[in-house]
């Protein structure tokens, strides 16, 4: 250390801090105790409160958050299985069917017509 | 502490009345020389202790050297989050003006004066480094743990801190013109 060093921690220890109050201990002490007396209602809402939380808390615990990856080899598998099952012509109704059902709707419209021109035939 | 800890209300006030009459005047100190004015420095000081009031889980007697040390990082830390209510910036001129040397001696009076300037003008953490090393006497290892840093952070700020005071006070060879450089 050299004299500069000396120097500078003389002038240091020179600096003293004003004294604190002379009942400072005293009133953190009674402050204590009027904070503590007021606070067994304040704890009731903390309990609440933390009750509250730990619900939150654990809701949020059960989640259960999938990783992406097995989320989208899950579709691919869906989506192939599903692919294959249409290709195989189960999932949709096929060529005859198809016209089976146009040819039923057509007689069921001539079936009309002829009714109607029954019943004006009828009429005369 | 430990008895702070306790369940019993009547045990655990009466140990918390020790504790507070027994280092209200260090941490007291501590605080008047982070912050330099009185009643800032009671204010803090009664928020700490009001806090291990509270939570006197908090301390941790297997993970903590000593409680002072504990202590001290708790009035750090009060007096950090003071300053930062107070302002950004740190300390105004106003804070100058009422400052209060106790020094009858006019010489000594302007001179300790301007020591006390040259602190308050250190950057909050170097001061703090200097406080508890030079004022409170921690070994470097405890005022690192009191201030939650690395052993050579605060060898680093002591030197820088020191340097600045130097050269604020005319103590170093390159005193002129570096007296006022940024804060860390």
């Amino acid at each position: 250390m050299n004299s500069k060093d000396e120097k500078l921690d003389q002038l240091l220890t020179g600096v003293q801090p004003r004294a604190a109050s002379p009942g400072l201990a005293d009133r953190i002490i009674s402050a204590a105790e009027t904070i503590d007396a007021g606070s067994e209602r304040s704890d009731v809402i903390v309990r609440k409160a933390d009750e509250s939380e730990s619900i939150l808390a654990l809701i949020a615990n059960s989640l259960t958050v999938f990783k992406p990856a097995p989320i989208m080899a899950c579709l691919l598998v869906a989506g192939v299985l599903s692919g294959w099952y249409m290709e195989n012509g189960a999932g949709l109704p096929d060529q005859a069917s198809q016209q089976t059902n146009r040819q039923e709707s057509s007689l069921a419209v001539e079936d009309e017509l002829l009714d109607f021109i029954d019943y004006e035939l009828s009429m005369l | 502490m430990a008895l702070v800890q306790r369940q019993n209300h009547g045990e655990r006030h009466a140990a918390f009345s020790t504790l507070v009459r027994r280092h209200t005047d260090r941490f007291y100190a501590l605080a008047y020389r982070l912050l330099f004015k009185q009643g800032e420095a009671e204010d803090v000081v009664q928020e700490a202790f009001l806090r291990i009031w509270h939570r006197p889980d908090l301390w941790k007697p297997e993970k903590e050297v000593r409680f002072t040390t504990w202590f001290y990082r708790i009035v750090v830390n009060a007096c950090y989050d003071h300053n930062k209510r107070k302002s950004s910036h740190g300390h105004t001129s106003a804070d100058f003006e009422e400052m209060e040397t106790e020094h009858s001696d006019p010489e000594e009076h302007r001179l300790y004066s301007e020591v006390e300037k040259a602190l308050i003008a250190l950057p909050e953490r170097q001061r703090v480094a200097i406080a508890l090393c030079f004022y409170e006497g921690l070994t470097n290892k405890e005022a690192a743990q009191a201030m939650d840093i690395k052993l050579p952070a605060l060898q680093s700020l002591l030197m820088r801190g020191k340097d600045r005071l130097k050269a604020r006070l005319g103590l170093s060879e390159q005193a002129e013109g570096q007296s006022g450089g940024q804060n860390i």
